[in-house]
């Protein structure tokens, strides 16, 4: 058994507690007797297991620290994987739900955007198709943040546009029913415009959104649709037998008015010979 | 500490753990659990070993710590982070070691060395828990004798020397009475 001042200084030897000058001279001490050699060995052993009992206490004191595992979520990006969901749930069921209101409103857009080019000399359905066209990607690109999905949904509803077979406002069978057909044929010469006042009367509708250029003349009531100015329209009334052929005057320019229950786009008169006629008669009037 | 929630500073922590305070351990461990294991994670580990590299390294700097052989100069985390990176380099060549020797060599256990911690291991664990703490303090978080009373509740550092004395009387003359028997000791 080593002295007690020897089993002083093994103990700071091995507990780092040694000054490093002492520390030297120690070792060569150790290097140069077995038996202290011996001793040293025995004591190393003895405090390295108190270091690893510390170093197990210590680690099942960390074991039983509550940590998630990586491969788990935290309550953060719990909540934040949430509100992702619910906000692309939201979205989706926004898309599906303005879908339907979507077609409810295409029809609207139709109205308007096939409406417009009417009100100028449209001679022809069939030019108005770029027009919509040009109209759905001017709403397209108005929009701005609109998705491609979007664009994809509203270029399909052009062909409905031009060629509407659903149960919504028919552009092309309205104007073909506003065109006056062969207008050279409206007015023979034997015709004779009404001198006196007008058998027709006339009312106005600027409430409606649908109708913004449009007529109908029941019997003798005529009513015209869209934002007219009441006192720069004229009613020119031609009878030939019992026949009677009715134009409205509006803003210098004809346009042929007939008898239908329905509501008709009004067409301005492009027949040079029948406007001479008009403008004369008119004239004369 | 207060509440889980409470932050505190770097210089707080370092100072904390410095005395010893094993709380202070236990923020650090939860703080930069996902940081540190990840690195391991990334790198071919398991969680688990990922777990065990961490924990090895918090060990390692609560050590360097409490014995005031270390100077901060960088973040803790910093410091964390590279004493992990060195771990699990190692264990890594350790493995890579491993399964070379298997091909090579059959696997030569030391039988003797692993019987003496065993018996080392169960004489502290016939110590009381104040002698154990004492030791324990003194040799591995080589802390001061002041700090060793303050934690203990000693009344001064003479009591703490004194009890630390005999404590390590009381393991000496264990692990000697079993060395004996088992003639380890010739």
């Amino acid at each position: 058994m080593a002295a007690e001042k020897e089993i002083e200084l093994i103990d700071a030897y091995l507990a780092n507690r040694m000054p490093v000058a002492e520390r030297a001279a120690f070792e060569q001490k150790i290097a140069s007797e077995p038996a202290l050699q011996k001793e040293v060995a025995l004591q190393q052993t003895i405090v390295e297991s108190v270091r690893k009992a510390r170093a197990a206490e210590l680690k099942a004191m960390l074991n039983n620290v509550p940590v998630s595992p990586v491969g788990t979520t935290t309550l953060v990006s719990k909540v934040a994987i949430g509100i992702a969901v619910t906000a692309l749930v939201g979205t989706t069921l926004y898309f599906i739900l303005s879908e339907d209101n979507q077609s409810e409103s295409t029809s609207e857009i139709q109205t308007t955007t096939t409406e417009v080019p009417i009100t100028p000399p449209a001679e022809k359905p069939a030019e108005q198709e770029p027009v919509i066209a040009a109209e759905e990607e001017k709403k397209e690109t108005s929009t701005g943040s609109t998705s491609t999905k979007k664009k994809a949904r509203k270029k399909t509803q052009t062909p409905t546009a031009v060629n509407p077979t659903i149960n919504v406002f028919d552009p092309t069978a309205e104007l073909e029913e506003g065109m006056n057909g062969d207008e050279g044929d409206l007015l023979s010469d034997d015709d004779e415009m009404s001198t006196g006042k007008s058998t027709i009367l006339v009312d106005i509708d600027s409430t409606s959104r649908r109708h913004t250029f449009h007529y109908k003349l029941e019997q003798d009531q005529l009513t015209l649709y869209g934002p007219f100015e009441r006192n720069l329209f004229e009613l020119l009334e031609f009878f030939s037998e019992e026949k009677r052929t009715a134009f409205l005057y509006y803003k210098k320019s004809y346009y042929y008015i007939k008898d239908s229950d329905k509501v008709t786009a009004l067409v301005p008169v492009q027949d040079p010979a029948l406007l001479n006629k008009l403008r004369k008669h008119r004239a004369g009037n | 500490m207060g509440s889980k929630s409470t932050e505190l500073s770097e210089t707080e922590v370092f100072d904390r753990i410095k005395g010893g305070d094993e709380k202070a351990l236990e923020y650090l461990y939860k703080k930069y659990y996902r940081m540190m294991t990840k690195m391991v994670i990334s790198n071919s580990g398991t969680e688990e070993e990922a777990r065990d590299i961490y924990q090895e390294a918090l060990i390692v700097f609560w050590q360097k710590c409490t014995s005031g052989n270390l100077v901060m100069t960088s973040k803790i985390s910093t410091y964390i982070y590279s004493i992990c990176q060195n771990l699990w380099r190692k264990e890594l060549d350790r493995k890579k070691r491993l399964s070379n020797e298997e091909k090579d060599m059959p696997f030569v256990l030391d039988t003797d060395t692993a019987e003496r911690e065993k018996i080392i291991a169960r004489c502290i664990d016939q110590l009381g828990d104040t002698c154990k703490k004492v030791l324990m303090y003194y040799y591995f978080d080589e802390l001061s004798m002041q700090d060793i009373a303050d934690k203990l509740g000693f009344a001064n550092t003479d009591t703490a020397k004194t009890k630390k004395y005999k404590c390590k009387q009381k393991l000496d003359e264990l692990v000697k009475a079993q060395y004996s028997e088992r003639d380890f000791l010739d």
